[in-house]
């Protein structure tokens, strides 16, 4: 009892500590929280989830550790989306402080990951902490990069209707490629994953009716989107992006859907890129400016609508998307009613404060977290999403109902 | 450190009598720790396994009461839609343990029996010392060189010539890529072949030299005496050599994964990819809920069954030809 009550005044003196000191930096706008997570109280944190995040994860926390002498971040855990989904769900066990998925959390996720007294999507906040795009890349001896493609065909290619290179739904777009003869080997996502969501997200929206269903779940319907893509007419399945990556690279006539960054890393897929038909008409290929012009299209996502897929804007490249974090609303041990949730406020301020700085890019001589997202091969969050970013963690608050950051 | 009279008894013979161990005389002092160390050893090892098996067999009840015997005879796996079928990943598993077993179990076997009777005495131990080798070589290593080295070879060479010179017979039908079901065999026998050589050598290398002799004196010719004489002898060591080969085969993970393409259909030819229950649970792990981690558990008590069974059925196989033997 007595230690019960002497975290809870530690607590409540961070906290008033941390609003004191956040208040009035708040009146002066823009990225207010540099300045004031240097010397958070002691406290660890730690996440798991989204293997898309990983790499902006791993970088991002050593930068942090270095700017806070008393934060302990445990290194990020790259065990999928749903995993980190059920990770967090299951706080009071797991010791996982915040999720990584790059598809925001639904009341049907907690359900697969909670049998009773579950809590409701109205007890997690989603923020948004990464933007990367997908880019498809071939392996076809001969064939240059700048292949053009579109949703259709992809989906057509992935369901087994479309089975070589010299196709004519392909020739008729590429009149001046040399295409071979040779079929086509379609490489997949064998796991879980959020890049198979954003791409089938994207072979949804981009075809609507016009394909029809098949084995390959690009269909008609949006309940086909599946983070898990399924297996498709043929093809060569491999697990993470990495897998997808090198498998593409190792097999002769094969193509594949992979995070931006991993054709980035990989000189021999770099080589051979197609460009993607977008909702204006216009064929592009990926690129930072792209993927980041497709998601200032859509200024106001949220967790509920956060699909960036096919947006309008001829230099938007239409296969996008975000990551999220997924954090409990209420952040405090001393809280009965949140048998789930055994964080304490000390660590809840340092977890919002964390994600906050990974959500913002910062200035020159303040770096956050945005910037090193940059470096890896992700594009920084467009201005308005670290704006909801820093709002939707102002919602994270301890028992009192104070706010944590 | 023994106080009982230990009598030698020739190579291959067995001793007269029962085991100096189940000798009866009073007890000396030592012999109470002794017993005790015992029992303690072999009761860890009993709980270690028990607790193991209950572990997995409970956690792989809700998949069990979700998808019943459809975990079995289900052919689409989707964890998205809670769609567990595990058939093709069973039929993937047998198909590639037979494949590897088909080629490694003679060419082990024949190995062996050169390395102990034809091998000159100056190389059979650096051969051995290898072939022990290749048998620690992590499994890891064999899947990268099956995926960067026989993968785009057999997609460019040895399916075309497969497929011409069998004019694209069942098994040997359809599209292929670089991974298939008959690349994961492959890389599995390679895998296994150490195994069944190392073990195979030391079962032949004990059969009496006095029994060769007489056989080669009665008139038999080489090839008589191994197979009347030298395999016989030793087929107890063999088919352990082999049931430990088909454990190995049947539960290789990631090797697997690299290379059979991991496709979860039933495979219509073996040219095709496919996938196995082992290498489902490496790559199916990442992001699975609650219940699809449950199902992973399923695959798991099925591949021990599976496991089971083979070692079984070498056991009996073993039994008779035994009783055979002795008629």
């Amino acid at each position: 009892m007595r230690l019960k009550t002497r975290v809870a005044v530690t607590a409540a003196a961070v906290v008033g500590t941390a609003i004191g000191l956040v208040a009035p930096a708040l009146a002066v706008g823009g990225d207010p929280y540099f300045k004031t997570d240097t010397q958070s109280a002691v406290a660890t944190i730690g996440g798991a989830g989204s293997t898309f995040a990983a790499p902006l994860q791993q970088s991002a926390i050593t930068a942090y550790l270095a700017r806070n002498g008393n934060a302990t971040i445990n290194a990020y855990q790259a065990v999928g989306s749903g995993a980190g989904e059920a990770d967090v769900i299951k706080a009071a066990t797991t010791g996982i402080n915040w999720g990584g998925t790059d598809v925001p959390m639904t009341a049907a996720d907690i359900a697969k990951n909670c049998s009773s007294g579950c809590p409701t999507v109205a007890s997690f906040v989603q923020v948004p902490i990464g933007l990367g795009g997908e880019g498809i890349t071939y392996n076809v001896r001969g064939l240059k990069t700048g292949l053009k493609l579109n949703g259709t065909i992809l989906a057509e290619i992935y369901n087994g209707k479309i089975t070589t290179w010299n196709n004519k739904a392909i020739k008729k777009l590429n009149p001046t490629f040399k295409l071979p003869g040779s079929k086509i080997i379609p490489v997949f996502r064998s796991d879980s994953s959020g890049t198979s969501y954003i791409f089938t997200d994207f072979l949804a929206t981009s075809t609507r009716s016009t394909v029809g269903h098949g084995p390959w779940p690009y269909a008609a319907t949006k309940s086909e989107i599946s983070t898990y893509a399924g297996t498709p007419a043929y093809g060569v399945g491999a697990a993470h992006n990495a897998g997808v990556a090198s498998a593409v690279a190792n097999t002769a006539n094969s193509i594949g859907y992979v995070e931006y960054s991993y054709i980035l890393l990989n000189k021999k897929l770099a080589g051979s890129v197609a460009t993607i038909l977008n909702a204006s008409g216009k064929y592009l290929a990926p690129s930072i400016k792209g993927i980041a012009t497709d998601a200032a299209a859509k200024p106001h996502v949220s967790a509920t609508s956060f699909s960036i897929v096919f947006e309008k804007g001829a230099a938007a490249y239409p296969i996008a998307g975000y990551t999220w974090a997924v954090v409990w609303k209420q952040q405090n041990a001393t809280d009965t009613n949140t048998a789930n949730n055994s964080v304490a406020s000390t660590t809840g301020i340092l977890l919002v404060k964390y994600l906050d700085w990974l959500a913002h890019t910062g200035t020159t001589g303040d770096l956050g977290g945005q910037h090193f997202a940059a470096e890896d091969g992700y594009v920084a969050l467009p201005a308005n999403i670290q704006s909801l970013a820093t709002a939707t963690l102002l919602q994270v608050v301890n028992a009192g109902n104070h706010k944590l950051l | 450190m023994s106080t009982g009279p230990i009598t030698e008894s020739a190579p291959g013979v067995a001793p007269e009598g029962r085991a100096p161990g189940r000798v009866k005389r009073p007890r000396a002092r030592s012999d109470g720790a002794y017993w005790g160390i015992l029992y303690g050893t072999t009761l860890i090892f009993v709980v270690v396994c028990a607790t193991f098996l209950v572990t997995l067999v409970t956690s792989s009840f809700s998949a069990w009461g979700h998808s019943g015997l459809g975990l079995i005879t289900g052919t689409t796996w989707n964890p998205d839609k809670q769609l567990y079928g595990a058939l093709p990943l069973i039929i993937g598993t047998l198909v590639t343990s037979a494949i590897a077993l088909v080629l490694a179990v003679p060419l082990g076997v024949l190995v062996a029996v050169a390395l102990v009777h034809l091998v000159p005495r100056r190389l059979r131990t650096p051969m051995s010392s290898f072939v022990e080798l290749l048998a620690a070589v992590p499994s890891v290593v064999f899947g990268g060189v099956g995926f960067l080295v026989l993968a785009p070879y057999f997609q460019q060479h040895f399916y075309p010539w497969l497929q011409s010179t069998t004019h694209s017979f069942g098994p040997f039908s359809g599209t292929f890529s670089t991974t298939s079901i008959l690349l994961a065999g492959i890389v599995l026998f390679v895998m296994v072949l150490p195994t069944i050589v190392a073990f195979s050598r030391d079962a032949i290398a004990i059969v009496p030299e006095e029994q060769i002799e007489g056989a080669m004196s009665l008139g038999a010719t080489r090839w008589q005496t191994l197979w009347k004489v030298v395999l016989p002898s030793a087929r107890t060591g063999i088919t352990g050599a082999v049931t430990l080969a088909a454990a190995r085969a049947l539960g290789e993970t990631i090797a697997v994964a690299m290379v059979i393409g991991n496709y979860f259909k039933v495979p219509h030819s073996l040219l095709q990819g496919g996938t196995t229950l082992a290498s489902a649970l490496a790559t199916q792990w990442d992001g699975a809920t609650t219940l699809t981690i449950s199902a992973l558990g399923a695959l798991a008590v099925i591949l021990i069954a599976i496991t089971a069974g083979v070692n079984y059925a070498g056991r009996s196989l073993l039994r008779r030809a035994n009783q055979g033997a002795t008629l």
